[in-house]
């Protein structure tokens, strides 16, 4: 058996949370809702970090993220009174929805954008990708991807989630997950291949 | 009205036929989505990829594809390790103290 699984995490290294997990969450909740606003810090350093590398993943850029996790947890402040269910879940979908508005708005200002929702792999200048490391490459790939298949890559890869984590906070079929997974290597390795394999 | 012979809704019905290419196999749902590059990945790759086990023989001749994703999963664990920068969440308390 080829070994390649000490350098490649594959596994979800972030398991659903337990139930007294989501019990715990409850439970600040109450105490926001009462009054104790400081309590919601306890909410932000539960799951800031996911919520960022998930930003990050989906924008590309650290300013960005960091926007959309100050202007998501806010907000999710204010609609605290709203949660039904699953915390994390409840804000990862605006977190989620944030990074997709913001995308939205960079097609419609930005002309190289307007055509898609295809990966353009030839649209990227060559040089682009020849410049940098694997990283600034990464990158690149990443966001000539269609959202969806973005989302499902950097959900699974860079966060270390789940399928099944995934589908419920996606709500979708762990089979649709899989296949986005799929089709966003498909064309990373495609992207990537020329420079690296 | 005047007949155009390249169209072929001009043509006589045997003749449009023969002009006509062939039509494509519809794709399926999942295809028309989005269209992407050719697979280049053996379904042995995706199952090794998604943390299932998957046989040597299942992967031979696989080896400069799972070089690349071991280099690309390599990256991806970089980012894992990110945090929160601190001075986020500080800004974000700051600003529900201020509302």
């Amino acid at each position: 058996m080829l070994d390649y699984t000490s350098d490649v995490p594959l596994k979800s290294t972030e398991p659903a949370p337990q139930d007294d997990l989501l019990d715990a969450d409850q439970a600040v909740i109450d105490r926001v809702l009462a009054g104790d606003r400081n309590a919601f810090s306890l909410l932000i350093e539960r799951y800031s970090d996911p919520l960022y590398r998930h930003a990050l993943g989906m924008t590309g850029s650290a300013d960005v993220a960091e926007d959309i996790l100050q202007v998501s947890f806010i907000k999710a402040f204010h609609h605290l009174a709203e949660v039904r269910g699953r915390f994390d879940a409840w804000v990862f979908r605006i977190v989620a929805n944030g990074c997709k508005d913001w995308l939205k708005n960079i097609r419609r200002t930005h002309l190289s954008y307007e055509e898609d929702d295809q990966p353009s792999a030839l649209e990227t200048p060559d040089e682009e990708l020849d410049r940098g490391e694997l990283r600034d490459d990464l990158d690149a790939a990443l966001l000539a991807l269609p959202d969806s298949l973005r989302e499902a890559f950097v959900m699974k890869h860079v966060e270390g989630r789940s399928y099944e984590e995934m589908a419920v906070l996606l709500d979708a079929t762990v089979g649709a997950l899989k296949m986005r997974v799929h089709r966003a290597r498909e064309a990373l390795q495609k992207l990537l291949e020329e420079r690296y394999s | 009205m005047k007949l155009d012979p390249q169209d072929p809704r001009d043509a006589a019905p045997e003749r449009a036929a023969e002009t006509r290419p062939p039509a494509p196999a519809e794709p399926s749902a999942a295809d028309r989505e989005v269209p992407l590059p050719a697979s280049e990945l053996s379904t042995a790759v995706h199952a090794y990829l998604d943390g299932d086990q998957v046989s040597d023989s299942a992967l031979s001749g696989a080896e400069r594809e799972l070089e690349l994703w071991k280099r690309i999963s390599a990256e991806a664990g970089k980012r894992r390790k990110m945090v929160t920068p601190a001075h986020v969440t500080r800004q974000i308390l700051a600003k529900l103290a201020d509302d």
